[in-house]
């Protein structure tokens, strides 16, 4: 999102980043995510060496990732360092280093664009060799369209957990989160409304509360109905020209 | 309860007390100062429920004794005493209320019982360091004016106060922002501080301990603080204040550490030039500063009223840029810059504008720009 400003005064505003509580006392557990909170608790009793977590964006899946890591931690005798990788960020240069000194690993955003043969080393050198690996992706490991045979037989062992478009219950604990994040007091009333108006994904609330935010912060109002109706607005626009682009 | 009191004293320590009791209270002893007359000194005491002040001034008691009057009509009444005089207080009087009298001068007044009267200092505050006043008040100039005054954004509305570690100095770090600026200044970490993590002390409490500053005449002030709670005494003067409980911004990643673009320019002359300039504004506020090789110039422009320019000599060597700024936001800023020469680091017209003193790095400032 750029930098807006007020249309009325000129004036920019700096753009402060949020805070994201990815503790677990913040983790929203309904009918959507259940099942994978309860095989990310699971561990170390998992039944493989890895687990995959898939759903839609801004599902909360990197929140379990964090949660993974803390839970991971605290089993530990003495912290380690549990590093968060984007799926990309991994090939045949790396792949050595990160394997030896990380014996748990999250690797967020699994597509067919990785390197599928530093992937495939990565699993051979983890397998087996009391190493654990969180993937997370937008789709099951399974379905991902990866060229070498390989490792997709390898990757489709991998118990693939699915967190589902939100429920009603879900939408709401969503959308007080992400004010709460923002440290943003909203009424009943203003939950209300979003509820019944919101499109009902992860990333749309996301991006709605996203938008309210800064149109409040660039205008110096407090939340409000016609805030909620211009981020609607703007929201449904954007969608409407993305359709044209 | 009475006792005798010289005007002068009993004027100054109202002047604090009763500065913090709010003009309206759904609460009636809110509005009242609490007077205790014991071992030969007065105790007063105010508080609006967040904010809570103690003075102890020497008086001649001849009755011991307690209770709250309303505490702006008290102030006013003593305000309006010949100066030099000596004020006598009793309660209660014949009618149950506290007496003022001066000269052939009397007052009654109504009073509240102490037992409604709320305590909310007492706590213990683990955090104590002693700081040089001097310092903790060039800390709160430098920082106050770029408070939020917007209700919606609480954890704006004060002052961000924290121990930083910068490099191998430790440092006191405060902070304000309102969103369009944000001002950071900072001094030696005092004695004791090292465990005082981020506490956001409110604007109100902030102008209070300031105003309170300016009558002290010790050299420290001690600071006591808790994760809810900060305490300043000196003297005999004691302000209790209760936090903001909320989270401040991560301000660091607001503060650009790349701007390029190098501007300096004597900072009184800069200072008149955008007072000067800004008279033609009016309503908008808006000041253009256009920077070009080796000089700056200040540039406002109202359709109904007319234009104004002037241009100052600048340290200046890189591509000319053009930015509108709130001319009140810049004066500001510019008034907390003692050296002689002031330095804008710019990186575009529509970008974050860190500005500093040229020859003391202690304080920064960020303007946001305005489009105009």
């Amino acid at each position: 999102m750029n930098n807006r400003y007020n249309d009325k005064t000129g004036q920019y505003k700096l753009k402060f980043i949020p805070r994201n509580d990815l503790s677990e006392e913040d983790f929203m557990v309904t009918s959507c995510n259940e099942n994978a909170y309860k095989a990310i608790k699971l561990w170390p009793y998992w039944q493989h060496f890895a687990l995959s977590i898939y759903g839609p964006k801004s599902c909360g899946k990197s929140h379990l990732a964090h949660m993974w890591t803390d839970l991971v931690q605290q089993s530990l005798p003495r912290p380690v360092q549990i590093p968060i990788m984007n799926a990309h960020s991994l090939n045949m240069k790396n792949i050595n280093k990160i394997a030896n000194e990380h014996p748990y690993l999250v690797i967020e955003d699994m597509d067919a664009s990785i390197n599928e043969e530093a992937f495939f080393h990565l699993y051979n050198f983890y397998n087996g060799a009391e190493r654990y690996i969180l993937f997370t992706s937008e789709q099951a490991l399974s379905k991902i369209p990866l060229k070498l045979p390989d490792l997709r037989s390898r990757l489709n062992i991998i118990p693939n957990i699915e967190i589902e478009q939100p429920d009603d219950e879900m939408l709401t604990a969503l959308i007080a989160k992400l004010f709460n994040d923002r440290q943003i007091i909203i009424t009943q009333e203003i939950l209300d409304y979003i509820l019944r108006y919101t499109e009902r994904s992860f990333s749309f609330v996301t991006k709605l509360v996203e938008e309210i935010d800064d149109i409040s912060w660039t205008y110096g109002r407090a939340v409000s109905i016609p805030i909620i109706k211009e981020a609607l607005k703007n929201l449904t626009k954007n969608q409407q020209l993305e359709l044209f682009i | 309860m009475k006792f005798t009191i010289e005007r002068a004293h009993l004027l100054k320590t109202l002047s604090h007390v009763q500065s913090i009791v709010e003009k309206r209270n759904t609460i009636p002893v809110l509005s009242n100062v609490r007077i205790e007359a014991k071992d030969s000194c007065i105790n007063f005491k105010a508080t609006d429920m967040d904010i809570e002040i103690t003075e102890i001034v020497e008086a001649k008691i001849i009755e011991p004794g307690a209770t709250t009057a309303p505490a702006h009509m008290l102030y006013d009444i003593v305000r309006k005493l010949s100066d030099g005089s000596d004020v006598e207080i009793a309660y209660p009087d014949e009618k149950n209320a506290l007496s003022i009298s001066s000269g052939r001068s009397k007052f009654s007044l109504s009073t509240i019982g102490v037992e409604d009267f709320p305590i909310i200092s007492g706590d213990d505050l683990p955090v104590n360091f002693e700081i040089s006043r001097d310092e903790l008040k060039i800390l709160i100039d430098r920082t106050q004016f770029s408070a939020s005054v917007e209700e919606a954004r609480y954890y704006l509305n004060g002052l961000y106060v924290h121990a930083k570690n910068e490099g191998d100095t430790k440092v006191l770090r405060v902070v304000a922002t309102d969103g369009h600026r944000l001002a950071c200044a900072e001094s030696p970490l005092p004695e004791g501080a090292e465990k005082l993590e981020g506490v956001i002390i409110p604007r109100k409490s902030v102008l209070e301990i300031r105003k309170l500053l300016d009558d002290a005449s010790t050299e420290t002030v001690s600071m006591a603080l808790s994760e809810n709670k900060v305490r300043i005494s000196f003297e005999d003067i004691t302000l209790t204040s209760k936090l903001i409980d909320g989270t401040f911004p991560d301000y660091e990643r607001v503060i650009p550490t790349d701007n390029d673009k190098i501007l300096e320019v004597n900072v009184k002359e800069l200072a008149a030039a955008v007072d000067r300039v800004s008279v033609v504004t009016e309503r908008s506020r808006g000041i253009r500063m256009i920077t070009d090789a080796n000089r700056v110039t200040i540039a406002a422009s109202n359709a109904e009223l007319g234009n104004a320019t002037e241009e100052l000599e600048a340290k200046y060597d890189k591509d000319p840029i053009d930015t509108g700024y709130n001319f009140r936001y810049l004066l500001d800023i510019l008034a907390q810059i003692k050296g002689d020469d002031v330095r804008f680091s710019l990186s575009g017209s529509a970008a974050a504008t860190v500005i500093n003193d040229t020859s003391d790095n202690s304080a920064i400032y960020v303007l946001m720009p305005m489009r105009i």
